[in-house]
């Protein structure tokens, strides 16, 4: 019988999961709240500006946010399978960034100017648009920018829409190229490139706009607490990707000895490398540590947290395991305890899970640059978000991004020159 | 030049880092450009204590062409350490199939690209 449900899944297992868990979020959904309470809340969750920290928690309650979760998810999940895009790692990722996202920021109508900009630039350039849908599932950080312009510029809503949809479609349509070039800046150190890339974008547009003394502010809409049934949920989830894991082969726990020897520089693709079963093992492990981090040092399950962790799990397919981002993160928490942060303040929070971003520093180049790293990260991400007004959802990834570049050039001349002297004193 | 053609030039300088790290002493490239397909040929020797490095080579070269992988990450291409399986990875991800002649210290790549 579980022989015959592996043969049917085979290929298709990474499909399942992402399918299963489009579907476990509707049903959250509507274990929660009734219809008519979710149709109100995603007219919320559309209407309402999204800048950088619209938790939708709290602004349209926990049933709205999961339904949009599974819209936004679902709608990349089409997309991937119209443009027969194989389901890797970097899939993976590009799926559970968007669902996380969606807890705070993306939905179902604002991210579509960037999905036509990413389709005219495909169009343009004859090219299909399984090129670039990586770029495009992506590039929906810059949602914001379009909520945010209707409500900031001071025309009729019709013109505002108007601009808001063009400069949206715009933004799409720059950052494939732009992509490129920010990957080769941090030479794929940072696993948030998009975030780099579209921090950029958002910067020279917050400076466009501050030139016609329009400015977009950011927002903090946050909810407190830890639920049960929430944090019960994760841990059950987290584990069920991991049993997955090991119901797909029993043999994944010393794979995964070998895919953690990976230092996870982009493109260390876990499921092409390693294969699905181990990544499923591992990207269970990562979202238990990150879920578990939060209780630990008393942290709050907002939406923003929960997308951080759903964000770092589906990384977990794509350069993060336990052995790259445990520096990192300990560097982050570090930092605490030598600045004026807390463990608990919300920006350090979505830091610390977020520091996935950095973890092939740490992988690259040891423990101990791995929580340098992870500090710098700390002091970053904090005051990153006011350069674009909140504009960018993927903060952290700009933070990881900076970090990187500053970094990994001084990390790289420090340990060659390291290694040289060795090398030199060995031969004497 | 095109994104295209760069991008041939990288794959080339991938292979080249990657059997840098095997300590190759030879190392030959030669690329064919035809209209919409380019034939890159690669020959080099390489350490026989390093034969396992390559044992995977099959499986990273001959893995499925990803475009949209490759088209945000091909500037990464032989920017990295020599040796390192993920680069090679990509190289995979911008290449339509790979003949591989491998023997006890040396080895012969054709690397087949749709442009």
């Amino acid at each position: 019988m579980t022989e015959k449900i592996r043969n049917a899944l085979e290929g298709k297992e990474m499909y399942a999961f992402s399918a299963a868990t489009a579907l476990l979020l509707f049903l959250t959904a509507f274990l929660l709240a009734s219809p008519d309470e979710l149709l109100r809340g995603i007219v919320t969750i559309v209407l309402t500006r999204d800048a950088l920290v619209t938790d939708y928690f709290e602004l349209a309650g926990f049933g709205a946010a999961f339904f949009n979760a599974g819209l936004v998810m679902s709608m990349a999940i089409l997309l991937i399978r119209l443009q027969k895009i194989p389901f890797t790692g970097l899939t993976m990722a590009v799926l559970f960034i968007n669902a996380g996202f969606a807890l705070f920021g993306k939905n179902p109508i604002n991210v579509l100017p960037m999905l036509l900009g990413t389709w005219l630039y495909a169009k343009f350039h004859r090219s299909g648009m399984n090129r670039y849908i990586y770029t495009a599932l992506f590039g929906s950080c810059l949602a914001p920018m379009v909520t945010e312009l209707v409500y900031l510029l001071p025309f009729s809503f019709a013109a505002n829409l108007g601009i808001a949809v063009a400069v949206g479609i715009f933004s799409g349509f720059v950052l494939p190229p732009l992509s490129v070039h920010t990957a080769s800046m941090h030479m794929g150190y940072n696993l948030f490139n998009m975030g780099f890339a579209g921090g950029l974008f958002a910067f020279v547009m917050m400076c466009v706009l501050q030139s016609f003394s329009l400015e977009s502010s950011s927002v903090f809409i946050w909810s407190y607490g830890r639920p049960l049934w929430l944090l019960a949920g994760l841990y059950l989830y987290f584990a069920a990707a991991m049993l997955f894991g090991l119901f797909l082969s029993k043999n994944c726990l010393r794979s995964l000895l070998k895919l953690m020897q990976h230092p996870g520089r982009a493109v260390a693709d876990f499921v092409l490398m390693d294969g699905v079963p181990v990544t499923l093992v591992n990207m269970g492990i990562i979202g238990l540590l990150c879920t578990t981090y939060i209780l630990l040092i008393g942290g709050d399950l907002s939406g923003p947290v929960v997308g951080a962790v759903l964000t770092a799990f589906g990384f977990a397919a794509f350069g993060v395991h336990a052995r790259n981002y445990l520096p990192v993160l300990a560097g982050v928490l570090l930092s605490t305890f030598v600045t004026h942060m807390q463990p608990t303040t919300p920006g350090i929070q979505m830091g610390a899970v977020s520091a996935v971003g950095l973890a092939p520093v740490a992988g690259q180049f040891g423990i101990r640059a791995g929580i340098i790293a992870g500090m710098l990260h700390a002091a970053v991400t904090v005051c990153s978000s006011s350069l674009y007004g909140g504009l960018n959802l993927y903060n952290n990834g700009f933070s990881t991004g900076l970090v990187a570049i500053v970094l990994v050039p001084a990390l790289e001349s420090f340990i060659k020159g390291y290694q040289t002297k060795k090398e030199q004193k060995r031969m004497r | 030049m095109t994104h295209e053609e760069k991008k041939t030039a990288k794959i080339v300088e991938e292979l080249t880092m990657f059997f840098f790290a095997l300590e190759a002493s030879y190392i030959d490239t030669r690329i064919e450009r035809k209209k919409q397909h380019v034939t890159i040929r690669l020959e080099a020797d390489f350490h026989p204590s390093f034969a396992e490095k390559l044992a995977h080579l099959d499986h990273y070269l001959n893995g499925q062409k990803n475009d949209g992988m490759g088209d945000i990450y091909w500037e990464l291409a032989g920017s990295g350490d020599p040796g390192e399986s993920s680069q090679l990875l990509l190289v995979g991800m911008m290449i339509d199939c790979a003949d591989i002649e491998l023997g006890a210290d040396r080895v012969k790549l054709t690397l087949h690209r749709q442009t």
